[in-house]
C-alpha cells in the first residue's frame, strides 16, 4: 500500500505537478483570537449607485469586480470591519474576502 | 475573491475568529469547514482539501474604478457615511514594521516584510511581484509556468494587473505608451502597435481595438503573509 501511494505521488509529480498544492496551511498553525462571528460577515449586502455615493473619497481604495455586465465596488474601510461579503454578481455567487 | 460554489453546492462564509499566521481563517455555514482566505482552500472539516475558484478582481482607487465602470454599484452599510469619514482601522498597522500578533513563520528577507506584493498562482506554483519593483517597472513581459504574462502597474492608483500575453493566439510583447490627453496606464503591443488600457486589458486604439486580454486572478498581500502561505514562492526582483 505504501509503495503504491509512493508510486502514485511520484507519477503525479512527474505528470501533473499542477495538482499538488502549492501552499502548506497546517491546521496546527491555526490559533483562535476571537469568538466565532465576533466580526460579522455580510450575508445580504446593500448597494448604492456609484454616481450617487458622496461619502467615498476618490482616493479611497476599493475591490472592484465585474461579471456579465454587473460591476460592483467594495470599499476597503467597510471590508476591514466585516472581512467577508457574501454576494451574487452577474448571476455568480461570490465571496469577497479581505 | 472566490466563486462560493463547491461541486454545485452553494456556500456562505463567516469569520471564524481564527488566524493562520496573521491571516484570516473563514468558515462555511454549511459544513463548518475552516478555510484560508488567502489561499482559498479548506484546511479542516468535511471540505478539507477543496479549493475555491479564484475570480478576477481589481484592487484600485474608487476614482479609477468609477472611470472604468461608471455604472458600478457600491457596497453600503447603514453606517457608510460614518465609515467613509473614518480611516481604515488598519492604517497604522500598514505603516508599522509590526507584522501582527503572531510571529511570521519564515524570515525571508528578500524584501521588506510589510511590502505589498501582487501574488499569482499558476498550476500550484506561486510568484510574487513586489510593488517597489513594479513602481520602477510598470510593464513587465514575463513568463511563469510556461504561461507568457504581462504584468502592468499603474503607479498613480497603485493598481497592479496580470494578463495572459497572447492576442488572438499570438504571443506579443508590450511596452508603455502615452495617449494624448488621457491619464492612466497605456500599453502598445509589438505585433500591431494597438494601444491597450493597462488596467482593463482592453485595446482602445488600432487594429485590435475592442479585443480584451485575459486577466488572471491575483492576491494583493503583504510579503510576509504571502511567503507564510507560499514558502516556495518565486519573486520577481529585476529592477531593470
Amino acid at each position: 500500500m505504501y509503495r503504491l501511494t509512493l508510486l502514485l505521488t511520484l507519477s503525479l509529480l512527474l505528470w501533473a505537478p499542477e495538482y499538488l498544492p502549492a501552499q502548506t496551511v497546517r491546521p496546527e498553525d491555526i490559533v483562535t483570537v476571537l469568538p466565532k462571528d465576533a466580526i460579522p460577515a455580510i450575508l445580504s449586502p446593500s448597494f448604492e449607485d456609484g454616481s450617487e455615493v458622496s461619502w467615498l473619497k476618490g482616493e479611497g481604495m476599493v475591490i472592484g469586480v465585474e461579471i456579465n455586465g454587473d460591476s460592483r465596488a467594495y470599499p476597503v474601510p467597510i471590508l476591514s470591519r466585516v472581512e467577508i461579503v457574501n454576494d451574487k454578481v452577474g448571476g455568480i455567487p461570490i465571496a469577497v474576502t479581505w | 475573491m472566490y466563486d462560493r460554489r463547491i461541486a454545485g453546492k452553494l456556500l456562505t462564509f463567516g469569520v471564524s475568529g481564527k488566524l493562520h499566521f496573521n491571516s484570516l481563517i473563514i468558515y462555511d455555514h454549511q459544513t463548518d469547514s475552516l478555510w484560508s482566505h488567502l489561499v482559498g482552500s479548506a484546511v479542516t472539516g468535511p471540505l478539507k482539501g477543496t479549493q475555491l475558484k479564484p475570480l478576477e478582481s481589481i484592487f484600485t482607487r474608487w476614482e479609477t474604478w468609477k472611470k472604468i465602470y461608471p455604472g458600478s454599484k457600491v457596497l453600503t452599510t447603514g453606517q457608510s457615511s460614518f465609515f467613509g469619514s473614518l480611516r481604515d482601522p488598519y492604517e497604522s498597522y500598514y505603516r508599522s514594521a509590526d507584522t501582527g500578533i503572531i510571529p511570521t513563520r519564515l524570515t525571508d528577507n528578500r524584501i521588506y516584510p510589510k511590502e505589498f506584493v501582487l501574488g499569482l498562482v499558476i498550476g500550484g506554483k506561486a510568484k510574487a511581484y513586489p510593488f517597489s519593483v513594479l513602481s520602477r517597472r510598470p510593464v513587465i513581459n514575463d513568463q511563469f509556468e510556461k504561461v507568457p504574462l504581462l504584468v502592468a502597474f499603474d503607479k498613480e492608483s497603485a493598481t497592479g494587473m496580470v494578463f495572459r500575453r497572447s492576442v488572438k493566439g499570438k504571443i506579443s510583447s508590450f511596452k508603455k505608451t502615452d495617449v494624448k490627453g488621457q491619464e492612466g496606464l497605456f500599453l502598445a503591443d509589438d505585433s500591431t502597435g494597438s494601444v491597450w488600457n493597462g488596467i482593463t486589458g482592453r485595446a482602445v486604439r488600432g487594429q485590435l481595438k475592442g479585443e480584451k486580454l485575459k486577466a488572471l486572478p491575483l492576491t494583493r498581500s503583504f510579503w510576509f503573509g504571502w511567503v507564510d502561505h507560499y514558502p516556495k514562492t518565486k519573486i520577481f526582483l529585476k529592477k531593470k
